[in-house]
């Protein structure tokens, strides 16, 4: 029983040695030249500004907790997709109240406007607790 | 299939669920439709009690045995209904003191609503559990739904993940229950009485039982009761402490009275002794009286177990008599304090619930402290109210099954129970008034307080009236 | 690598490592004291469930617990988006995450 595992040992022995060898052959043959570019923190070839930390608009959570509903909610797509064929209108019909009961939450999001980015006044990012103690000399 | 006679064999759950769906979808258009949604809201919960009478003595398997609707079922539907329409009643007043007057409210009442449908009626655990997470997630949004104020925010926290955590042990106990018997339907489940010997049902179904009694508030699982009670709009602490624990009761007593052997009856019994100890003797140092009703609805589920393990003829007929009884003296405590309550005004605290603001209640609001009143002792089970009774049937179930200790030892602890009770009386009857308020009462409270306190009378004199419903007996 | 999968191993292992995830989740739960962590910790025991019941069900050749695993996906989801908003709720007013300083209501 175990015996079969030992393919998986194999496996994962090559695994580790390829990383290993390409990781030292790379630390061997790769020319170094540091420059200020190179070192600083990627992001889109800016320079970073303020900490990482910082809070984000709300309207992403919103977005966010939306997305995380309806994209569980397909999983019953699959299922119902396999067997369509031999189930037929019956199918159909099930699914098409379960889409429409799906689509009147989408229409409750809307309506709501909890998808709308166009409001005023933009929310400005601010750190109100510090993360490190700021001397204010 | 689905077949046509089953959506007519449904149609209770039909109408909360269609109309919790319209409601939501109308408010999310028109603003201002409050008043309309709460209408609908009433006709619907009215609409569905007066189908459910018409399933009594009935006998269905309905949606490819994935729900059952017989005397038993919709008994417990009825009462559930019932408490929901009665805390509904009351409930537009609160709302719009806090100034949370959103139709959300009404449109989750309605799906938590439809979800204690389901689990009452479910006779497979698949919808046993859709149910429960319909109903629970429904509380959760309820319980903060005071979502500028702290407590609001972290009564719904602490429910949320003490929730979430007890579901994950309903599923593996499902999950359990499923390997051994190899179905998730009860009629499988139930058939073959061998396997209910098995350890791995037995942990199986320990599990399953644990999601519920955590639900009830029954001994190692009530820690989060008082805290959730306090922190919710009160109005919600109503509709969870007894529309929320009539669904959970309802759907593990039939599971109870069927699997459960003697084996169960001794851990049943201590876990109801215990529940009454704690409930019972924490209140008696509670000063608020929203925690003091938490720790009473704690000791009612003691109560009740008393009689589910009992496990005779007698048990569902005298559970479900205690839980109507229970709805109407617990909610309509309930509705007052929510009455009597003051809107927060800025301050991150709930006002006016500390019993010291009940002083003197008697002379400057006597049409608020008379039925309270009637409600606090029918709760500590003084005759001839509906609380009697419903505590008499419950200790007369377990002295059948020779339970003799466990019904003195909860005689003794309803003895207990009078005290605290009838501080809250001598505070408003005999002490002099802490402040001269007035409070303001809406036709709609003072109806369904009405109502409580009527049948509360109603069945204390007349118990016999509420099992005459039935013609058949009880299985 | 089919083969292995197919006829070798037996349900006990499918089992014991749903146990194990569940304690993990359920051990998590009680020594974790950030409210997310808390919250994903129970999302891992759901989903130790979610493979014990989806190898009861293969093994028995049955395919009612397939049909719970995806109400339980849904369901955690729905649930996974009300404790997330209960979690932001909370965050607005009281700036903190940490369920040892949310202790306002005690007796």
């Amino acid at each position: 029983m175990f015996a079969d595992y030992g393919q998986i040992l194999v496996f994962m022995l090559f695994a580790i040695a390829f990383v290993a060898i390409a990781f030292f052959v790379a630390l061997f043959l790769a020319p170094k030249k540091p420059s200020y570019s190179k070192e600083s923190t990627y992001e889109c070839g800016e320079d970073t500004e303020g900490e990482t930390w910082v809070r984000f608009n709300v309207r992403y959570y919103v977005v966010a907790l939306i997305f995380i509903i309806f994209d569980v909610e397909v999983v019953f797509l699959f299922p119902w997709a396999v067997v369509f064929k031999e189930l037929g209108l019956f199918a159909f019909v099930e699914m098409a109240v379960f889409l429409i009961i799906l689509i009147l939450g989408f229409v409750y999001v809307l309506a709501k406007g909890d998808l709308q980015w166009d409001k005023p006044q933009p929310v400005i990012p601010e750190l109100k607790r510090q993360i490190f103690k700021v001397d204010s000399n | 299939m689905i077949k046509t006679i089953d959506f007519l064999n449904s149609i209770p759950l039909l109408i909360i669920s269609v109309s919790a769906v319209i409601t939501i979808l109308v408010g999310s258009f028109y603003k201002k439709s409050t008043k309309y949604v709460y209408a609908v809201t009433l006709i619907a919960l009215i609409a569905a009690i007066y189908y459910s009478f018409g399933y009594l003595d009935k006998e269905y398997l309905i949606y490819n045995n994935f729900l059952r609707v017989n005397n038993i079922t919709t008994l417990f539907s009825i009462i559930a209904l019932f408490a929901v329409l009665l805390s509904t009643l009351s409930a537009k007043a609160y709302i719009e003191k806090e100034e949370i007057n959103f139709i959300e409210f009404y449109s989750l009442v309605l799906f938590s609503t439809a979800g204690m449908l389901i689990m009452i009626q479910s006779y497979n655990l698949i919808t046993v559990f859709v149910g429960l997470e319909l109903m629970s997630i429904s509380f959760y949004i309820l319980t903060g739904f005071l979502r500028k104020r702290i407590k609001s925010n972290e009564s719904a926290l602490k429910y949320f993940l003490l929730g979430a955590f007890m579901t994950g042990f309903l599923l593996f106990g499902i999950s359990l229950i499923y390997g051994i018997t190899g179905s998730m339907s009860y009629a499988n489940i139930f058939q073959d009485t061998s396997v209910f010997k098995n350890p791995v049902f037995l942990i199986g179904s320990a599990l399953f039982m644990i999601g519920f009694f955590f639900k009830m508030g029954l001994f190692p699982f009530h820690l989060w009761v008082p805290d959730v009670y306090e922190g919710a709009p009160t109005t919600i602490t109503g509709l969870m402490s007894t529309a929320g624990k009539i669904a959970a009761v309802g759907t593990i007593t039939p599971f109870i009275v069927y699997t459960a052997s003697d084996n169960f009856r001794l851990i049943f019994s201590i876990i109801a002794l215990l529940t009454m100890l704690i409930g019972n003797v924490t209140a008696l140092a509670q000063s608020n009286i929203k925690r003091i009703l938490a720790f009473s609805s704690i000791a009612s589920a003691g109560y009740i177990l008393v009689g589910v393990a009992a496990m005779n003829d007698l048990s569902i007929k005298s559970v479900s008599f205690y839980l109507l009884a229970y709805t109407l003296m617990q909610l309509g405590a309930f509705i007052i304090v929510s009455l009597i309550e003051k809107p927060a005004e800025g301050i991150n605290e709930y006002r006016n619930v500390d019993i010291e603001d009940y002083k003197g209640l008697a002379r400057t609001n006597p049409q608020l402290a008379i039925p309270l009143t009637i409600f606090l002792f029918s709760l500590g089970g003084i005759p001839p109210l509906a609380g009697f009774w419903g505590k008499y049937y419950l200790f007369y179930a377990a002295i059948q099954s020779n339970l003799i200790w466990l019904s003195i030892s909860a005689i003794l602890f309803s003895v207990i129970s009078l005290y605290y009770y009838l501080k809250i009386v001598v505070y408003m009857w005999f002490n002099p008034p802490a402040n001269g308020d007035v409070y303001k009462i809406d036709s709609m409270p003072s109806l369904s307080i009405l109502i409580a306190a009527f049948l509360t009378f109603l069945f204390g004199i007349f118990p016999q009236y509420f099992f005459a419903l039935f013609k058949t007996p009880f299985k | 690598m089919i083969f292995i999968f197919s006829n070798m191993v037996s349900l006990d292992y499918f089992l014991t490592l749903s146990i194990i995830l569940f304690s993990i989740g359920v051990i998590g739960v009680l020594i974790r004291r950030n409210a997310i962590i808390i919250f994903m910790s129970i999302e891992l025991m759901l989903n130790s469930v979610n493979l014990s019941l989806i190898s009861f069900s293969s093994f028995m050749g049955d395919s009612q617990g397939q049909i719970l695993v995806f109400f339980v996906m849904a369901v955690a989801a729905a649930e996974a988006a009300v404790g997330l908003a209960i979690i932001i709720a909370l965050f607005r007013n009281k700036e903190t995450i940490n369920i040892d300083e949310i202790n306002i209501l005690k007796w």
